[in-house]
């Protein structure tokens, strides 16, 4: 049998056109039938809208972190923590990982212990945290120098008092780039600033500019302690073939082969992501299939609605079976006005989700974005829950006798 | 031979309770005749024409149409026959009220999936030879009962049926109107169109060609 595209495309101009006149006459009582899936449609543009955002604006804070490298970490185990003891790697324990790893790029130590110092310039004074670290940390911590420089090797060797400050804290110290070369003191020993960082901005409210870095061979000289052996590694690998995976798997394997009495963390840009991209996915489902149900009960009440609809106008279906309207005819036409009806719920819906969307974007430190993909995947799922809740209606009016129908009351 | 009904018999249940619509009925009616069936209020004379009409199907006995046995025919041919070669016009009307005068005639050229320009067409045609081509863009609530009903036939004649079944046709209309819808059914079967009038009205018997008298369910007498 030839298809004849004309038998879906008649009706379906049909129920769009019933639609239109229904939507003129009832607008206000179809604004409240399709509210239920007006909410539903609402929440999930808004919920994904948002988590994604909030996905995309944490992975690039973590990549603004330089979380494009491993860090590792000693672990302490609470009995340990309880008697006062904290592991740490030691100096040459970074020596020895270079010497064995070769697809290590950058290596640095970093003081592993969080170190709060009062700086002082002129007569402000300002609590900070203080990192120890060589100068490879510049590039492994993400971070970029807006004046001056940063610390050398030889700085390094040589055990000078040299600082490199964050932005904010010059801000707050007032200190300016025609100021470099000038002393600040930290733990009243003068230290001279040669450098200020590019400012990071905030991360979920925290100031990332409020830092101070010297060279690890005089923070110990600082703080009379030596700190050779209370370290944390930061490393990138080289990009020759190894995968972090791969690395991280190496590491585990060097570790457990020399350091059998301490425990280690490897972190990576990867495994947080990931972590995140899990906590996103699940948050995103669990949003979803709460919005689901809510829209499954919206097109309940659509389907009530056509139900009510087809019962109002079996004399006008009597009329046309009298004129030869197909099962089909009727049918299709039934289901586009259900599809219709909800799509006038989605588009409310979705148009609010739009106009909170913008109003939320003025109010977030990131931008929010709608995705395209997203709201044509609802309205494809609208149409379904449409065609879906139809069914029964347009069933009930394309079976009514005729005969009968077109006797029932007007 | 067009229509027949043989031994034709109609039964409705309500609440357990079967009461006989029509018995044992028997009717032929040719190609080109103007028929008319006449009988008082209950007397199974609607239900008769649902039935030629194939609004309804018989309880026993047989209608063939054509010489085709309906009870063998599945639903979408009875739906195409309805569309194609019946026209109906009812005492009521049956105007949708949310369409245009155009709209509605143009209703059944929908269901044979005609382009909107062909069923533009055809409706302005039978408009302008029913006189009311002047009132298509107009809603059957701007009409008077009169023009309505000539609505009504346009609506049965646009997709030039080989039968035309009118179901007292002149029941809510005034006596100019009467004449006038009677006359214009009369033009009608003179174009060749076979003409099914159910009626009560005893003064309209002179237009029909052939008359089937219907009591209590029972075709009594076949003029």
């Amino acid at each position: 049998m030839k298809f004849n595209a004309n038998c879906i495309l008649f009706p379906v101009v049909s129920g769009i056109e019933t639609s239109i006149n229904s939507l003129k006459l009832n607008l206000f009582s179809t604004i409240l039938t399709t509210s239920g899936i007006a909410v539903g449609i609402f929440s999930v543009i808004v919920i994904v809208a948002v988590l994604n955002s909030l996905g995309e604006f944490v992975t690039s804070k973590l990549d603004s972190l330089s979380m494009n490298g491993i860090t590792i970490k000693a672990k302490t185990s609470d009995e340990d923590k309880l008697l006062g003891i904290n592991n740490a790697l030691s100096y040459q324990l970074v020596n020895e990982i270079k010497a064995a790893l070769p697809e290590i790029e950058n290596i640095t130590p970093v003081t592993a212990d969080p170190i709060m110092v009062l700086a002082r310039f002129k007569d402000i004074s300002v609590q900070t945290s203080l990192v120890g670290t060589t100068h490879g940390y510049l590039e492994l911590a993400g971070l970029s120098t807006d004046y001056g420089f940063f610390f050398s090797e030889e700085d390094n060797i040589k055990n000078r008092n040299v600082v490199f400050i964050g932005a904010s804290l010059a801000d707050k110290l007032k200190f300016s780039k025609s100021m470099l070369g000038q002393f600040i003191a930290l733990n009243n020993q003068w230290y001279r600033v040669i450098g200020i960082a590019q400012s990071k901005g905030d991360l979920f409210g925290l100031d990332q500019d409020n830092f101070l870095v010297v060279p690890l061979t005089s923070i110990s000289s600082l703080f009379n302690r030596n700190y050779g052996d209370r370290l944390n590694v930061l490393l990138n690998i080289s990009n020759s073939g190894f995968t972090k995976q791969s690395v991280e798997d190496r590491f585990h394997r060097y570790f457990r082969r020399n350091q059998n009495e301490i425990e280690f963390d490897i972190t990576s840009s990867n495994s947080i992501t990931k972590s995140f991209d899990e906590i996103t996915r699940v948050s995103t489902v669990g949003a979803t299939v709460v919005v689901g149900i809510s829209i499954f009960v919206g097109g309940i009440g659509v389907m009530n609605v056509m139900l009510l609809s087809v019962g109002e106008r079996t004399h006008e279906f009597g009329i046309k079976k009298s004129m030869g309207a197909p099962f089909s005819f009727i049918f299709i036409e039934i289901l586009t006005e259900s599809v219709i009806i909800c799509c006038f719920g989605a588009t409310i819906g979705a148009l609010s989700a739009m106009l909170v969307i913008f109003f939320i974007d003025l109010a977030l430190p990131f931008h929010i974005t709608v995705s395209y993909l997203v709201l044509l995947l609802c309205f494809l799922f609208i149409i379904l829950i449409g065609v879906i809740f139809g069914v029964t209606p347009a069933y009930k009016a394309a079976e009514l006798n005729p005969s009968v129908a077109i006797k029932s009351k007007v | 031979m067009l229509i027949q009904i043989s031994n034709g018999n109609k039964n409705y249940t309500h609440e357990r309770l079967e009461s006989k619509v029509l018995t044992n009925t028997n009717i032929k009616i040719n190609s080109g005749e103007f028929v008319g069936i006449i009988g008082d209020s209950g007397s199974g004379k609607t239900t008769l024409l649902n039935i030629l009409g194939l609004l309804d199907d018989l309880t026993s006995g047989k209608y063939f149409y054509n010489g085709i046995d309906t009870s063998t025919l599945k639903n979408s041919d009875l739906d195409k026959i309805r569309n194609t070669q019946f026209g109906f016009v009812f005492q009521s009307f049956y105007l949708l009220s949310r369409l245009t005068v155009i709209e509605n005639v143009c209703l059944p050229l929908r269901y044979c999936y005609k382009k909107k320009s062909e069923r533009i067409s055809l409706g302005l045609q039978i408009l302008e030879k029913l006189n009311i081509l002047g009132k298509s863009y107009m809603y059957p609530s701007q009409l008077s009962g009169g023009q309505i009903q000539r609505v009504a036939i346009a609506r049965a004649l646009v997709n030039n049926p080989s039968v035309i079944f009118a179901d007292e046709p002149t029941g809510n209309l005034d006596s100019k109107n009467s004449f006038a819808v009677m006359k214009l059914l009369k033009k009608i079967h003179e174009s060749g169109h076979t003409v099914i009038v159910v009626t009560h009205d005893l003064k309209l018997t002179s237009y029909f060609t052939k008359i089937f008298k219907v009591m209590d369910g029972k075709i009594i007498d076949e003029i």
